[in-house]
């Protein structure tokens, strides 16, 4: 944070060489958006280069730079681990809801959270609603209410893993848990 | 393909019909809430088979529309679709329809 | 019938067949929370798997990330509004449904 020396002037305000990286990467994905939006029209970059630098200083406005900390492999394992979560669960659905009598034996589960940043606890509690079994419906105080469909299905473990996983986008490490 | 892909629409278009059932005989906060759900998901699903069937990329871009506003009206129902009615009175309600 | 049309078919129907499972869910199940829970899952792999069908029959890559981004967007919106549902339903004072003995 302190690194003057690689320092670079934007504006009246100096940046740090990873806070530049912050602003080009907010650029780069506007650019991307633009991109996506127009279907690959070259034609509508005429327009494209100043939207996207309008929308790089209306989100460094109100967003002020900070340092990048996604870290490339873990949210990629993260990512890996969702996809093949959320398909499961929609087996689990499918399964349950076609039978005469639907197996459900539903209560709320108090897990208090490892991870304190609330970044990471927000796409917990997001990424549990989309896994078999858990869907969060209260994020408070470090402790985030599920709501198993299943009491006797290893949620707290499972949920572990999934805390583990979002630590892993950002480089976080769990502490274990005193109880 | 293309009478595929209409075929494929009118039945989600069905379930959306049968999920609004649902909703309407349910008339908490909460039941409105899934029906912002099952439309923001089966709407966007609707739209994009749309477009594979008459090959108009303009669906895509409603689909895409429809997709910021569903969050959107996600963030405006946490807002000011809290219920306002004591909280006695919308659990009575809810247990007499769970009867 | 290409390969790659058949696999689309495959991919629409299985879509399809997701989107089923979560209507029925939410006219089977018996309370707010867990019909929340059949849509929420259910329905985003079926869009998953529309969307998936669909980068098969469109044409340009822009196009196909286009179909990308308006599926994670209503995935986001999707998952937001299930956490809202439920904190709604807590905050009416709802009791989750349990099998009575």
């Amino acid at each position: 944070m302190h690194d003057t020396e690689k320092a670079v002037s934007v504006g009246r305000r100096r940046l740090t060489w990873q806070q530049s990286l912050d602003v080009l990467l907010r650029g780069a994905t506007f650019a991307a958006l633009w991109w996506i939006l127009t279907e690959g029209d070259n034609a509508a970059w005429v327009l494209g280069i100043p939207s996207v630098a309008a929308a790089t200083l209306i989100s460094l406005a109100f967003v002020p730079p900070t340092v990048w900390q996604v870290r490339p492999f873990g949210a990629l394992r993260f990512g890996l681990y969702f996809l093949s979560k959320s398909l499961l669960s929609s087996v689990d659905v499918a399964r349950r809801v076609f039978q005469p009598h639907i197996p459900i034996k539903p209560r709320l589960v108090r897990y208090p959270l490892r991870v304190r940043e609330v970044k990471a606890q927000v796409i917990v509690a997001n990424s549990a609603s989309l896994m078999p079994g858990t869907l969060s419906v209260n994020l408070a105080d470090d402790v985030l209410t599920i709501h198993a469909l299943d009491v006797n299905a290893p949620i707290r473990e499972e949920l572990g893993i999934l805390e583990e996983r979002v630590a892993g986008i950002f480089g976080i490490r769990l502490e274990e848990r005193t109880e | 393909m293309s009478a595929f892909f209409q075929l494929a629409a009118l039945f989600l278009l069905l379930n959306v019909g049968a999920g609004l059932l649902r909703i309407l005989r349910g008339r908490t906060t909460a039941d409105r809430l899934l029906a912002v759900q099952l439309f923001g998901t089966t709407g966007t699903a609707i739209l994009i088979l749309l477009s594979l069937a008459t090959g108009e990329s303009a669906y895509q871009t409603i689909a895409l529309v429809f997709a910021i506003l569903a969050g959107v009206l996600g963030i405006v129902f946490a807002r000011y679709g809290q219920p306002s009615a004591p909280a006695s009175a919308q659990s009575q309600e809810l247990k007499h329809e769970l009867n | 019938m290409s390969l790659i049309d058949l696999i689309t078919i495959l991919l629409i129907g299985a879509g399809c067949f997701f989107f089923l499972a979560g209507t029925l869910g939410l006219l089977r199940l018996p309370d707010v929370f867990t019909r929340s829970h059949a849509i929420t899952k259910a329905d985003n792999v079926g869009l998953m798997l529309i969307m998936l069908a669909a980068a098969l029959q469109v044409e340009t890559w822009a196009t196909r990330f286009k179909l990308g981004l308006i599926w994670i967007l209503t995935l986001t919106a999707s998952a937001t509004v299930a956490h809202l549902i439920g904190r709604a339903a807590l905050n009416a004072e709802q009791k989750p449904w349990e099998e009575s003995t």
